[in-house]
């Protein structure tokens, strides 16, 4: 810095007149106002860039979906394995009944007073393995006002159901052959979820991997704010 | 000639021939259906999952004889606007369809302005020519006569070629905005999802927020409107049970039930609330038909509360059976009711063990 000033210091007295030299002298001097200016920003940037946390991976993702009627998300479960389990097991599961024809069949309606949160998964896809706990977990809190369903997206069914029996999963599963869901929810890649308010309505979707938090904090931000309208959704007040 | 040319532009954009098997259909659908995880590939073209599912669901629409506007509509509603390769008709996306053909119309309107004027140019050289003879002299100035005719004429031609340049001009806009009228997309937000938005499932939703907020009689005037697209919407018919049960009204109410059952006969939400309405019906007969059924709704295990406590109320006030009662409840309060809910089944709980123990302290006296 200081060379720089000395140097176009001499070169202004060298050319001789005092107009010249002022306007000599000034240039050097915004062009080291400018310097500094760019120094700052990048350092601000390193830091920001440098302190900011780490992507957990998981994103609230915008879609045309969210404060529509959620897609009537219905099908034949391909978990849990026995129809019996998923009625009469230790704990009939919520929206899922079994037909006349004895098939067990999810349907998103038949929740009422529920939170839903409809899981895309692939048993090829890691984020999907890793999200699974946190899955139990969000259906371990919510067992009195929640639903979980996982609908696998790109997989073969019976990669699926190969995927929940080495992992487990007290939640339906339904079978989407003709990716008649993924499509209806606009999935892009695995895993993807979506929460649903207790009167189908869609609140949110998160791409990647999500911890039980994720939904709570989007749930626990909206009962606030319909405790504060006092009027909150036909779902929690029927 | 600029005329004819722009109507043959229109004519060869809007007249296409339709696609002459639903194989050809779902092609050109999966052609004109961006992948919306790649970069400018059609679902046609690419191996993401999403494009295979979305191809997959193309085809079943097709086959299910769903229009192309329909299918667009879906998938926009679905995936946003930004899947449809063929820009929206409307709105900004009017820009895409009518510049070219506006820029087309402007072109033409220049080279004719420009030939006219090469024409007039030629025109006055040739006057300056003969009148002066040189042409390197200030011609203007030489000689005034030759000038002002040049002016007058050229202030015609100007004239002449702005009236032209602008109602082609316009001719070219009218002819763009037909253009994107015909060839460009409909909205879901236009025809599609309008009808969307008035689907029995939305309006039940309408339906479920005006009963909860006590507005009887538009929930009754949106049920109705319901019932005249899907006559057996499963919730909409609990809620106009529960709606008709409210205004004392229980024939009606247990008629929405029967419609219900009669479509499943294992629907536990229609068996418990049918057999609640009829256990209290001041009947011994249709009693114990409404205890029947809810016991046949409590034997199907249901994940939610409310059967157990209709059963359970039946249980300590017609049957007189605490025991059971008690159990019944315990259940519905595994089930985790609201609080309201938990408070009054615990008071009733232990209202109902204190009547047992001093039965029981009775029986030995």
């Amino acid at each position: 810095m200081s060379p720089d000033a000395d140097d176009s210091s001499t070169q202004a007295s060298g050319s001789g007149s005092d107009a010249v030299s002022g306007g000599a002298g000034r240039r050097p001097n915004s062009a080291r106002v400018a310097a500094v200016l760019v120094g700052l920003a990048a350092a601000a940037l390193i830091a920001v860039l440098a302190t900011r946390d780490a992507d957990d991976g998981s994103i609230r993702a915008a879609s045309p979906l969210i404060g529509e009627l959620v897609p009537q998300l219905r099908g034949e479960l391909i978990w849990p394995r026995a129809a019996t389990d998923a009625v009469g097991g230790v704990r009939p599961l919520p929206g899922v009944k079994i037909g006349a024809d004895g098939v067990a069949r999810f349907d998103i309606d038949a929740t009422p007073r529920r939170w839903v949160l409809v899981n895309f998964f692939a048993s090829w896809c890691v984020p999907c393995e890793r999200e699974h706990p946190a899955l139990a977990e969000w259906v371990e809190r919510h067992r009195n006002d929640g639903a979980l369903v996982a609908v696998p997206f790109g997989d073969r069914t019976a990669d699926a159901v190969t995927f929940y029996e080495r992992l487990g999963g007290g939640w339906p599963v339904v079978d989407d052959p003709d990716a008649r869901w993924a499509v209806a929810f606009g999935v892009l890649r695995p895993p993807e979820s979506f929460l649903v308010t207790p009167d189908g309505i869609v609140a949110a979707r998160w791409q990647g991997q999500i911890t039980a938090d994720d939904p709570d904090a989007v749930i626990s931000a909206l009962v606030a704010q319909w405790s504060a309208a006092d009027a909150g959704p036909a779902g929690l007040t029927r | 000639m600029a005329a004819v040319a722009v109507a043959a532009a229109v004519l060869a954009t809007t007249t296409t021939q339709p696609p002459a098997t639903s194989a050809q259909r779902a092609y050109e659908l999966k052609e004109a259906t961006l992948c919306p995880v790649c970069d400018g590939q059609s679902v046609l073209e690419s191996n993401a999952p999403a494009a295979a599912a979305m191809r997959s669901q193309i085809d079943v629409w097709v086959d299910a004889g769903r229009t192309d506007t329909e299918i667009r509509a879906e998938l926009a509603a679905a995936y946003g606007n930004d899947v449809n390769a063929l820009p929206p008709g409307d709105g900004a996306g009017t820009l895409v369809w009518a510049l070219p053909v506006v820029v087309f119309a402007a072109a033409a309107a220049g080279l004719w302005a420009a030939t006219r004027r090469w024409r007039r140019r030629a025109f006055a050289v040739d006057g300056a020519t003969s009148g002066e003879g040189e042409i390197e002299n200030d011609a203007r100035g030489a000689s005034p006569s030759a000038d002002a005719e040049t002016s007058r004429l050229t202030g015609r031609l100007r004239r002449a070629s702005v009236i032209t340049v602008s109602a082609l001009i316009v001719i070219g806009a009218a002819a763009g905005l037909l253009v994107a009228r015909s060839t460009g997309l409909r909205l879901p937000g236009e025809t599609i999802s309008g009808e969307i938005d008035r689907s029995a499932r939305s309006l039940l939703v309408d339906a479920q927020r005006q009963f909860a907020a006590n507005q009887v009689t538009e929930a009754r005037a949106t049920l109705n409107e319901i019932f005249l697209i899907d006559r057996d919407l499963r919730g909409a018919l609990l809620l106009s049970s529960r709606l008709h049960s409210s205004e004392g009204n229980v024939l009606s109410a247990l008629t929405d039930l029967d419609r219900i059952l009669a479509a499943d006969p294992l629907d536990t939400e229609a068996l418990a609330l049918r057999g609640w309405l009829l256990v209290r019906v001041p009947d011994p007969e249709l009693v114990a038909i409404g205890i029947a059924t809810l016991d046949a709704a409590v034997a199907l295990d249901p994940a939610e509360f409310d059967p157990w406590v209709f059963r359970g109320y039946a249980a300590r006030y017609i049957e007189n059976d605490l025991a059971a009662a008690i159990g019944h409840y315990r259940v519905a309060l595994d089930r985790n009711p609201p609080p309201a809910m938990v408070a009054q089944l615990e008071s009733a709980i232990s209202e109902m063990e204190a009547e047992m123990e001093t039965e029981l302290l009775g029986v030995r006296q």
